[in-house]
């Protein structure tokens, strides 16, 4: 078998075309590249960290073992996004969802049960003020996100923090432009309303 | 412009697109109060959107998911690979490697060609190969069975060469048993 590039410079077509021959590193390196922007998706839309873990690695397991199928006229993330935010409306559509805060499961019944539940994000410097109300504002995002409708909920997460554009969610959706344009409008609208009192 | 901006126009800001009739509405939000504090609102929630982190899953995912992964590699890469490792490394050695498959391939290339342009010089060379053949075979048919045999071979016909070339599978099939057999028991009182 020839070397292997440097996988962590190439762009996902290329990373997907060694996937394609069976190249066990290009597969970890997709997983790399997309487990916290999927994983982070699907947790928003379910609001339950192990379902979102069974739901990514189900959607992950999807993608990856139809690799042979990918057409390359369409972006990676997009057909994983599509898949994930599928499985995700697929779920919720079956069972009514509780909320969860990031500080743990509210099913924890001990302090160590609820620190393994938490969801860990990524750090930055910060004073214990400041954290504190970082966390309380996030809190209150993270409140408001997911009281959307499971539609406009993943328009939204896809334009403001995965930052596709109008055209790559409506594909990724498969959603009209018009819609994707509405249900963000929406979002944005009922999101200002839900964070009035925080800001 | 002499109204309010409308919710698509909010957007079209909040989305900082360039396009045509933004300039008129960019220049109503710096006289307009309201619809500047409404932008300021819009923008300043979407930032908050923004700034939400990604969320890491457990330290196992990439395994777990591995597992159920099945990562195989295609005949036609298996192929390649193959043929590939069959290329040696060395440059001077790949070179010659090359000169010598060209200068084979071109040798019976040409030979082919000259052959198909003289069909009867070929017909003719494959007829003294069959003569000889033909002889050396009877030769060494007389020298094992006597000229009898095989001359009564020659005027029997089909149905005596059918018979003789039966009799010759029987025995060549009690051979190969027979031979077989005698290995085993040879290996199994070999054993300890």
């Amino acid at each position: 078998m020839p070397p292997l590039p440097d996988l962590a410079n190439l762009p996902d077509a290329d990373v997907v075309l060694l996937a394609q021959q069976g190249r066990d590193a290009a597969f970890r390196e997709l997983l790399r590249r997309y487990e916290r922007p999927v994983f982070s998706l699907v947790f928003r839309m379910v609001r339950d960290r192990d379902t979102a873990e069974d739901l990514a690695q189900e959607s992950f397991i999807k993608v990856l073992n139809n690799i042979d199928r990918y057409r390359p006229e369409f972006k990676f993330s997009s057909w994983l996004f599509k898949i994930a935010n599928n499985v995700a409306i697929d779920h919720l559509r079956k069972r009514t969802v509780d909320t969860v805060s990031l500080e743990g499961s509210r099913y924890a019944t001990t302090t160590a049960e609820a620190e393994s539940t938490a969801i860990p994000v990524a750090s930055k410097d910060q004073s214990a003020l400041e954290e504190m109300e970082s966390r309380e504002l996030g809190g209150a995002i993270e409140k408001a996100v997911a009281a959307l409708r499971p539609e406009y909920r993943a328009c939204i997460l896809l334009r403001h923090v995965e930052d596709r554009s109008y055209e790559e969610i409506a594909a990724t959706l498969d959603l009209p432009l018009g819609t994707v344009k509405t249900y963000i409008h929406r979002a944005r609208h009922e999101l200002r309303k839900a964070l009035e009192d925080v800001r | 412009m002499n109204r309010h901006l409308l919710p698509d126009e909010f957007d079209l800001l909040v989305d900082e697109e360039i396009g045509f009739g933004v300039p008129e509405l960019q220049a109503h939000v710096k006289e307009c109060d309201r619809c500047r504090v409404e932008l300021v609102s819009a923008r300043a929630v979407m930032a908050h959107i923004e700034s939400l982190p990604h969320l890491a899953p457990s330290p196992l995912f990439t395994e777990k998911v591995m597992l159920r992964v099945n990562v195989f590699e295609p005949w036609h890469v298996a192929a390649m690979n193959t043929a590939r490792s069959l290329v040696p490394r060395h440059r001077p050695v790949r070179i010659a490697l090359g000169v010598a498959l060209f200068t084979s391939c071109f040798t019976l290339t040409t030979m082919a060609l000259w052959i198909a342009s003289r069909f009867d010089s070929a017909v003719l060379l494959a007829g003294m190969v069959y003569d000889s053949a033909a002889s050396a075979a009877l030769g060494m048919l007389t020298a094992i069975m006597g000229p009898r045999t095989v001359a009564a071979l020659q005027t029997g016909g089909t149905a005596m060469a059918l018979t003789l070339a039966s009799v010759m599978g029987v025995v060549a099939v009690i051979s190969f048993f027979g031979l077989r057999r005698a290995t085993r028991v040879i290996a199994d009182q070999s054993r300890p």
